[in-house]
């Protein structure tokens, strides 16, 4: 597609700031061709994150730099202003200029960066044909649809020739039927892009179709960063293993053996050593079984079904009991095992698919 | 369900008094109206002069306000802190002062032994009370309130994340402005343009304490109902009349066109 | 929309007792406009001072009576109680108000002539513009002043002019007296015609204009319309009161002549 003016800068993160007795502390890199996908529960302070990057608000100690530029770094008294940090960045909640129309909106960047109107528009027009909105050019944002608006937003950020592509949860507040594509089609953008590009998510579909390296941010603070294999095998937190939908065990290795709760017993991956240890097992390495069953599996305990949550061709089952755990089977194991809220079932696992995280 | 039709009884009662209140006035007025001498009344000199010069000197305040109101009410409306506190209190000041105080406090300040106007009167050779650029001053500061309060509550009222977005793309805070800010705000400017141009329209006490009463000069139409009240009371009401529909006009006016109709937003 | 259906079938209690605060607030303001004991007086502005000061002495006097001054040009105090403004007794500046008071029926008794005043130049302190007489009018480098020609202080102003063959402008015209000294005390206006009675009240100085000035300022009074007859006797004696050598020397240490 095309790739910006100066995209080939790393972006250095690493700041702490406080506003309204929130403390933030964030440090991670974003290199140039690389998606940072950065995850986190609701009010863990990703969208003041954005408004920091973006420029919008200052940071308190630490420093943001663009490459061998400083953005914001309160020791050296340096701020650059937003409108000089060619950060292109997309809102979750829709922030089209409201008196503008889409071609003005596509053109804005253009023209404050001191384009004639009439060269800003043919470069907005640029842009939106590339994307196959030139339809859309005279509507008044009011008459677009989520999907449509987000579109323009996107098409509208990479027009202003950023070197740095900050995506807000851009599909958070888009119906179902329009996310597949717009998911897509950022997956085409984010790979065009030279620079470093800033995801922000909570959805771990997003995570995987379009992630490099995840950074979660957990109350104010990076609790966790890497690539999706190394979160999914050794999840830090309850919500990293959540996100990545891994289970995430937490007790005492002695012999390996973990204890459970109600002198329950775990046979760990052979080999982890004794002590206070975090493991994790993979939903699908989980069992499920109408009998008790027969043969090698050193890992057998009776659950109850607690919830189940459909997907396309597969199902997660919550099981409650003396290993609390999530499963993942095809939906006509379901079927077949005659699973339902509060029902009984034997569950296996085998001990090498118990590992202990790092 | 009694306190129900008690509340409804009560409703429609106040609703009565404030229909009494509201209506009566101007029912007298056209009760009261000499129709037959009305085209007569309005068409003597002295009340064509002061007609000519209410509309001309309110349009002229109506813009000042606007044009030295607007900086004020967005520095104003950019930031809280006792300055800014102190300075509202200062622009709200001409609007809780009874007029006539305010056109003393004008004649002490801008008159020709006034604190500034003995400056402009020596240097310049500038008088300004007994002139119509005094009633204009008059108007415009009792009347650049009511725009600024109007326009401040406007700008404070503002959706702020559009502009973020237009400062990610590159806009100066000075072009965000222009960009997303102006025109947010037109219809409010509007509004407060338009209000500020119906309080100076029906200026009295500070004008007639500042700008003095003389005919084409300084005597506007609310000044010319003071003049014919005290001589002929049926010029009085014929140029009140003429003052209320003029009112009415510009209000029906404004509310069609430059005012937002309630179905945007 | 939802919070409103809640609330709907309860009974409110508010609007009871808002009701009761206004109905209170309406009461409080009727029964001060109808204080029966007191007497209103409505009076020409230039007869303020002496007013206040017979006021105090009547009322020493008097105990049981009790006078309110309403002042104003006597024009206004003429529509005012024209248009039923209740006002017992009417001191004017001049007669044709009076006797538009009289023909609407609103008098209770014949008017009475009363003290008179003259008219002179009136200037701020020292004097400082210099101005010698009447002939100063025309001096283009002054700022001149009169009373509207409406109100009587700006009508005798006009017969002075008239009789010393001045062409009468005004840079404007004033509602009443008082306004237009405060400007000439305030340096805005340079002179002004107006009573002798005036300048001591805002401390302005006189410049002589001899005989020109007497041009038959009489001031007028007369008992108005309906009034108890309680009322009626204190605002009589009241009139008895000015009238009487007391009263009439307390006008005169004023400027005001019989």
């Amino acid at each position: 597609m095309n790739t910006a003016s100066h995209p080939t800068r790393r972006l250095g993160v690493d700041f702490s700031s406080n506003a309204n007795d929130f403390e933030l502390e964030v440090a991670f890199e974003a290199r140039p061709s690389e998606t940072l996908v950065l995850v986190g529960p609701n009010g863990a302070g990703k969208s003041t994150c954005v408004r920091t990057l973006a420029g919008l608000r200052q940071i308190d100690r630490g420093s943001i730099t663009c490459g061998d530029s400083v953005w914001d770094d309160p020791s050296q008294n340096t701020f650059v202003q937003p409108q000089d940090r060619r950060i292109g960045v997309v809102f979750q909640d829709f922030r089209l200029l409201p008196h503008l129309s889409v071609l003005d909106n596509v053109a804005a960047g253009p023209r404050f960066r001191g384009q004639a109107r009439n060269d800003a528009r043919r470069t907005a027009r640029g842009w939106l044909d590339r994307f196959s909105l030139s339809s859309l050019e005279g509507r008044s944002p009011q008459q677009l649809s989520g999907g449509e608006t987000q579109r323009v937003a996107l098409v509208r950020a990479l027009a202003s020739e950023p070197s740095v592509l900050l995506l807000d949860e851009p599909l958070s507040a888009i119906d179902s039927s329009e996310r597949l594509a717009l998911r897509r089609l950022l997956g085409e953008v984010l790979a065009a892009f030279g620079g470093p590009r800033i995801l922000i998510t909570h959805d771990v579909q997003d995570a995987f179709a379009l992630a490099d390296r995840i950074v979660v941010l957990e109350n104010g603070h990076v609790s966790q960063q890497g690539s999706l294999a190394q979160i999914c095998r050794a999840p830090r937190s309850r919500y990293a293993a959540d996100f990545v939908g891994v289970n995430r065990i937490e007790g005492l290795v002695a012999d390996g053996r973990l204890a459970l709760e109600d002198d329950a017993v775990l046979v760990v991956d052979p080999g982890t050593p004794d002590g206070l240890t975090t493991v994790t097992i993979h939903p699908r390495a989980i069992s499920l079984f109408p009998e008790p069953p027969v043969g090698s599996p050193r890992n057998v305990f009776e659950l109850r079904v607690g919830s189940i949550e459909s997907g396309l061709e597969r199902a997660r089952i919550r099981l409650n009991g003396s290993l609390p755990c999530v499963a993942e089977v095809t939906k006509e194991s379901v079927r077949q095992l005659q699973l339902e809220p509060g029902r009984r079932i034997w569950v296996a696992v085998k001990a090498t698919e118990v590992h202990a995280c790092d | 369900m009694t306190g129900l039709s008690r509340a409804r009884t009560l409703g429609l009662f106040g609703l009565l008094v404030v229909a009494l209140l509201f209506g009566a006035p101007v029912l007298a007025l056209l009760l009261r109206l000499p129709w037959d001498r009305a085209a007569d009344l309005i068409g003597r000199r002295e009340v064509l002069d002061a007609l000519k010069l209410s509309l001309w000197t309110a349009t002229t305040s109506a813009i000042l306000a606007a044009a030295f109101g607007l900086p004020v009410a967005l520095w104003l409306s950019s930031g809280r802190g006792p300055v800014r506190a102190m300075a509202r209190v200062l622009v709200t000041l001409p609007m809780v002062l009874p007029p006539v105080v305010g056109g003393l406090l004008l004649l002490l300040a801008f008159g020709r032994s006034g604190v500034f106007g003995s400056v402009l009167d020596e240097w310049f050779g500038i008088g300004l009370p007994f002139t119509s650029g005094a009633v204009i001053t008059a108007q415009a500061w009792i009347a650049m309130p009511f725009f600024v309060l109007t326009v401040e509550n406007g700008i404070r009222g503002l959706d702020q994340r559009p502009l973020e977005a237009a400062r990610t793309l590159g806009a100066s805070p000075a072009q965000a402005f222009f960009a997303v800010t102006l025109p947010a705000i037109r219809p409010t400017i509007a509004t407060g343009t338009v209000i500020a141009w119906a309080r100076a329209l029906g200026e009295f006490g500070a004008t007639i304490t500042f700008a003095g009463n003389l005919r084409g000069e300084t005597r506007t139409m609310p000044l010319q109902v003071y003049a014919g009240f005290q001589s002929d009371p049926d010029t009085a009401i014929v140029t009140s009349f003429v003052l209320l529909t003029i009112a009415v006009i510009v209000l029906v006016l404004s509310r069609n066109h430059w005012l937002p109709r309630s179905t945007d937003r | 929309m939802r919070r409103r259906a809640r609330q709907r079938p309860k009974k409110n209690p508010r609007p009871k007792w808002a009701a009761s605060l206004l109905a209170g607030i309406l009461a409080a303001g009727l029964s001060s406009c109808d204080d029966e004991n007191a007497s209103v007086v409505f009076a020409a502005a230039s007869l303020r001072a002496p007013l206040e000061e017979a006021i105090t002495a009547f009322e020493a006097e008097h105990p049981d009576a009790e006078i309110r001054l309403h002042l104003a040009g006597s024009s206004t105090l003429a529509l005012q109680i024209l248009q039923g403004a209740p006002a017992g007794l009417f001191l004017s500046a001049d007669e044709p108000w009076i006797r538009r008071v009289q023909q609407s029926g609103k008098t209770s008794a014949e008017p009475l002539p009363f003290v008179s005043n003259r008219i002179c130049l009136a200037v701020q302190k020292g004097n400082p513009r210099r101005i010698t007489g009447l002939s100063d009018w025309f001096r283009d480098d002054l700022r001149v002043g009169l009373c509207g020609p409406d109100v009587p202080a700006g009508r005798y102003a006009r017969a002075v002019l008239a009789g010393a063959g001045v062409e009468p402008r005004s840079v404007s015209d004033e509602p009443d007296v008082h306004a237009l000294a405060t400007k000439v005390a305030l340096g805005e206006i340079d002179v002004a015609l107006l009573y002798r009675t005036d300048l001591t009240i805002h401390d302005l100085e006189e410049v002589g204009i001899g005989a020109d000035g007497d041009v038959g300022i009489r001031y007028w009074l007369a008992l108005l319309g309906e009034h108890s007859p309680q009322e009626n006797d204190s605002l009589s004696a009241f009139v008895d009161f000015l009238r009487s050598a007391t009263g009439l020397a307390l006008l005169q240490s004023h400027g005001f002549a019989l």
